[in-house]
């Protein structure tokens, strides 16, 4: 009966993945389908699946490598100095990785501060004629 | 070796200043559009997590946006250098044999 259960998983879990690597497959597909038209160049299909397949391999050993980089650091929550480690191997992926956290991180900051700015602004349309009625009162 | 994004710059890659929002976009539909942005971050964290051992391990969502880029510049960095080795063995399209090529280096890049 135990085993039954363990093999529905087993399924499971497969079938999960097969998803995941056809999901990867066709945003891998979309990426060498830019390159391709930009640099008028042509992929055969085995390429791009061949170029799928390592994709999803390197994720797995991503996805291992930040968890210890994180253990490491005594935190159960993966941030972007892991990531950054990560890409340490070159220096010019190092460089680029860096250049591209600060824009994530800048951009975020000026949602952020839109987002705030949309709040205060409602806020102030919204007490200002109460404040009005309480100043009243107390006098 | 030096990334060959950085020397082939694509006319679709933008100023610095909009890249950030078109990148994690470009993850997975190659547009530059924000609804494309959550789809990237949730194909990236589910195959995080299909790896993770413990339970509790978590993603900031920086890191994650972060990690699109990462995974897209894997991918693009594959087909780019891919497409330069056909294009030295003067071919008119990119077969496993010159991407098997590149891979070793690739690989040690990242």
């Amino acid at each position: 009966m135990m085993e039954e259960e363990e093999g529905a998983e087993e399924q499971q879990r497969f079938s999960y993945q097969q998803r995941l690597k056809a999901a990867v497959h066709y945003t891998v597909g979309c990426l060498c389908e830019e390159v391709a038209s930009d640099k008028e160049m042509q992929f055969s299909k085995q390429t791009i699946a061949a170029i799928s397949e390592v994709t999803f391999q390197q994720c797995e050993n991503f996805a291992k490598d930040l968890e210890m980089f994180a253990r490491h650091a005594k935190r159960s929550t993966i941030n972007t100095e892991d990531v950054k480690l990560l890409a340490r191997r070159s220096n010019s992926l190092l460089k680029y990785i860096t250049e591209k956290n600060e824009d994530i991180a800048q951009f975020n900051l000026e949602r952020k501060a839109k987002k705030k700015k949309k709040l205060e602004d409602e806020n102030k349309n919204s007490v200002e004629p109460a404040e009005a009625g309480v100043v009243e009162s107390e006098n | 070796m030096t990334l060959v994004l950085h020397t082939f710059r694509p006319p679709w890659m933008g100023s610095r200043g909009r890249v950030a929002e078109g990148w994690v976009g470009s993850l997975v539909c190659g547009k530059r559009e924000r609804v494309c942005r959550n789809r990237a971050g949730e194909l990236v964290s589910k195959l995080l997590h299909l790896h993770f051992k413990d339970d509790k391990t978590k993603v900031s969502g920086d890191a994650l946006q972060l990690m699109a880029e990462l995974l897209k510049i894997f991918v693009v960095e594959a087909a780019i250098r891919s497409v330069r080795q056909a294009q030295a063995e003067d071919l008119a399209q990119v077969g496993v044999e010159q991407l098997e090529k590149v891979l070793p280096q690739l690989l040690l890049d990242f």
